[in-house]
């Protein structure tokens, strides 16, 4: 999937000649790459999977424009219950008198809150067709308005967005989300996931697009679909070059790498290096921030590491050719973060019976 | 009076709220989310990354706190370009705030989207929408609501929520530029700011500000003066608490002078300082301590069943009285505290439009202007701090030793709904324990032993209002959007 993307964009190699020693920047599609209706396949899926910032906003414009002079709008839900409201707010984000156009015109959104009337609740029924279901919260079986199973039972697709609604964290348990995820599998409703804190706001509109017009996207085997989901942010890093060198940064604010000041880079799985947030203007490493795997499932404690702790294995990093495999090496970081958690937990277990076993045969005090 | 519950739309969190046969209204909270919990045992810098996701519109805020409580906890302070590039952020995120709370929160309250939507002007993008909307009207315009503006009137406040929209587009890029992204920002770190300062950096953002300021200097509170025109019943609905206290914001350090918002309390005219006076009461809310009264917060323990009880949130008070905390109570505070002249005509545009003075002007109208009024403030604030930033300066001081010191530090900021506060333990460079006070726990809390209702549920009881009514119902939900108010921030 990742070669033949590379395949169709001449020079958007990562390595090779002309390679800038900094690293490189997503390449940015001229404007008039992108055509009025009616659409090619082949310019939409470009559109979907690889603009990044200025051309995806025009984009954007352009689809909403021709897309909403025709058809019928198609359904929506977005559950927001008891949720900080963060994908909902970087939505705002994509220059959006379009995105208003879209949620208002092209879309039949229900529960977007610029919208949402006084006291208005979601719709359960009568929807003109069948709605995709945007899960930013998984809503409380208690709650009678919020009927989740008669949604899901009509649903086109499940979306999960955000981490929260992903993999469960601070007000969402892991048992609520595979409650959902059997709730679908039961009804035959596909469902997909979008991590992130928030999830880039292109992520979101580029799946609802690919799902209407290309169908369902390709998941990997956390559910995200591959399009957005299948490489390591290192790929495109603009610090991959320091990387490479083995410039790292010694201290929050430093140039260089920061793989030795926790960055998640190499086994985080996004293309926010590529599309980045908020109109492709910035991402965490852009400014400053090391990557803290927002979109994993380990989120936050990442098996006992947390969200600065360093990696094992940062050696192999100035090996480059090993992060060219950025995926394999990837997977071989996790084993080892895995085994080396085990490790010491083994290690901790042991010493602990021992303790024990010492005290017991210590002989005890009259 | 019949029992009757109303679900507030439009604010963060699921906001509910539920009047018994008495008549009296009282908020329905949802279960505690424990951050403070949380963050036991962790690094302090994954806390100033966590609390971010308490609520969406003051991360920037909570970040700051986190990080101000570790330096003051370990005694570091950050150079200038790094305490300048903070404010900055600091200051986007709460004009982000008070334009997204206006245009997307508010204003359905005075008039909906399915009026707005029908828009009869020259702009081709809402011709756009008004044509699609007519051709197969989607769910949420088939809501129209009576309101008192004329067709011209109609047409302005929807070529507004377009500008805002944008506008908060340019904003949202600013702080990405600043921060990495928003609404979580990733630059806010120990010792300053990690953003590389550059000068084409400061060019954008200078374009930017260009970009978006005739519309936050103008617009914006223009149209906040059209709503209250238009809706005289605002000047007096939702008053009834009488404290306001503010935490004091943006270039405190500097000296009193420098600072655009001073801290304080002020209470029946008089001045306090806002210091150590700030005690939790849990006498209604869901908690209790094991054993006996006076034991460390961190002890609290859910209590689902305990009688009396009524809400997860906690019920702080200054000098065991309610207190309001907002944009209106930095505005009273600035003002009174005399350091006024970058005020400009900001209070007096306020109390005409009130025709009341700001101190009394603790109302559904009084809270709006006053956001919007602080707006026009705070545009003029980033242009000054981007004119007071030099790139060949560093913006971080890193110091390793913060990361295994001990000590306990307070970190006082003002969110965009008012002040937060948090508190850290720290030991070996961990956190033992953590305290958040946050803006919806002042304004949202519950009745303490005195029996005295916090400011939300004050103002909510001050008229006769019937939630089994849709006029009750539209000025309770007027009344809880005029306090920014998010229940995902008042059980953090």
């Amino acid at each position: 999937m990742r070669g033949q993307a590379q395949d169709r964009v001449p020079g958007r190699r990562v390595n090779g000649p002309g390679a800038n020693s900094r690293g490189h920047r997503a390449r940015r599609l001229p404007h008039t790459e992108f055509p009025t209706m009616p659409l090619s396949r082949r310019s939409l899926l470009k559109w979907i999977a690889l603009t990044a910032g200025g051309a995806a906003v025009t984009a954007t414009a352009r689809l909403t424009s021709a897309l909403a002079a025709q058809g019928n709008p198609a359904p929506l839900l977005w559950v927001n219950d008891d949720g900080a409201d963060l994908n909902l707010l970087a939505q705002l984000g994509r220059d959006l008198p379009d995105f208003l156009e879209l949620v208002s015109a092209r879309w039949d959104v229900a529960g977007f809150d610029a919208l949402q009337g006084a006291g208005v609740s979601l719709p359960v029924d009568g929807f003109s067709s069948a709605p995709v279901v945007l899960l930013e919260a998984i809503p409380d079986p208690a709650e009678a308005d919020l009927p989740l199973e008669r949604w899901v039972e009509q649903a086109k697709a499940v979306i999960f967005l955000g981490t929260e609604a992903c993999y469960g964290g601070i007000r969402t348990t892991l048992e609520d989300v595979r409650r959902v995820e059997a709730l679908c599998r039961g009804h035959k409703t596909p469902f997909l996931k979008l991590p992130g804190v928030p999830v880039p706001a292109h992520h979101i509109v580029g799946v609802l697009s690919h799902l209407e017009f290309v169908g369902f996207p390709a998941l990997d085997s956390q559910y995200r679909p591959e399009l957005y989901y299948g490489q390591v942010i290192c790929e495109h890093c603009e610090r991959s070059g320091d990387l490479e060198a083995g410039r790292y940064a010694e201290f929050l604010g430093d140039r260089g790498c920061l793989l030795r000041l926790g960055c998640k880079g190499p086994v985080t799985h996004n293309s926010c290096s590529q599309v980045r947030w908020n109109g492709g203007e910035n991402w965490c490493v852009g400014a400053g921030g090391p990557c803290v795997g927002c979109c994993e499932p380990g989120f936050p404690d990442h098996g006992g590491l947390g969200l600065y702790g360093r990696l094992p294995g940062d050696r192999l990093a100035p090996r480059s050719p090993l992060l060219r495999a950025g995926d394999r090496l990837g997977k071989a970081l996790l084993g080892v973060t895995a085994a080396g958690i085990a490790l010491h937990q083994a290690r901790r277990w042991v010493t602990r019976r021992e303790a024990a076993r010492a005290a017991a045969a210590a002989p005890r005090e009259p | 009076m019949a029992a009757a519950s109303f679900h507030v739309s439009r604010a963060e969190g699921r906001v509910a709220l539920a009047q018994d046969d008495s008549g009296t209204i009282r908020l329905v909270s949802t279960a505690p989310r424990d951050f403070e919990g949380l963050l036991a045992g962790r690094s302090p810098l994954e806390a100033v990354y966590l609390t971010q996701q308490i609520s969406a519109d003051s991360g920037v805020s909570h970040a700051l706190a986190a990080v101000t409580a570790w330096e003051r906890a370990v005694g570091l302070n950050p150079p200038a370009n790094g305490i300048l590039l903070r404010d900055l952020l600091h200051a986007l995120s709460l004009l982000h705030a008070h334009v997204r709370h206006f245009y997307l929160q508010a204003l359905p309250d005075y008039i909906a989207a399915a009026d707005l939507a029908a828009y009869r002007g020259s702009w081709p993008e809402l011709q756009r929408i008004s044509r699609a909307v007519a051709a197969h009207s989607p769910a949420w315009a088939k809501a129209p609501g009576p309101h008192p503006f004329n067709a011209a009137q109609v047409d302005r406040l929807a070529e507004s929520r377009l500008r805002a929209v944008r506008t908060l587009g340019v904003l949202q890029r600013m702080l990405a530029l600043l921060g990495g992204k928003f609404p979580v920002a990733m630059s806010i770190v120990p010792g300053g700011c990690s953003v590389a300062l550059s000068d084409a950096l400061l060019l954008r953002l200078r374009r930017y500000l260009a970009e978006a300021r005739p519309f936050l200097d103008d617009q914006m509170f223009e149209d906040g003066l059209l709503v209250v025109q238009h809706y005289p019943r605002v000047k007096t609905l939702g008053g009834g608490s009488r404290g306001l206290l503010c935490a004091g914001t943006l270039g405190e350090d500097e000296g009193p002078t420098q600072s655009m918002v001073p801290a304080g309390a002020y209470i029946a005219g008089h001045l306090e300082s806002f210091e150590r006076a700030v005690t939790e009461s849990i006498a209604r809310a869901y908690y209790r301590f094991p054993g006996g009264k006076a034991a460390p917060r961190a002890l609290l323990q859910p209590a689902a069943d305990k009688p009396g009880a009524y809400s997860w949130i906690k019920a702080p008070r200054f000098r065991g009285a309610p207190m309001e905390t907002g944009a209106l109570a930095r505005l009273v505070i600035t003002q009174v505290t005399g350091s006024r002249s970058h005020l400009g005509s900001v209070p007096a545009d306020i109390e005409a439009a009130l025709g009341a003075s700001l101190e009394q002007g603790n109302t559904v109208a009084g809270r709006m202007l006053s956001r919007l009024g602080e707006a026009r403030l705070l545009t003029a604030r980033c242009a000054a701090l981007l004119e007071r930033l030099y790139p060949a300066q560093p913006a971080v001081a890193p110091d390793a030793a913060m990361f295994s010191a001990d000590g306990v530090g307070v970190g006082d900021v003002e969110a965009p709904a008012g002040a937060v506060r948090h508190r850290l333990v720290l030991e070996r460079g961990q956190i033992a324990s953590y305290d958040i006070i946050t803006p919806s726990t002042w304004n949202g809390s519950p009745s303490d032993e005195r029996g005295e209702p916090g400011p939300l549920e004050a103002a909510l009881n001050a008229g006769t209002l019937n939630l089994a009514e849709r006029e009750g119902r539209l000025a309770a939900s007027r009344i809880v959007h005029s306090f920014c108010f998010s229940m995902a921030d008042a059980v953090h």
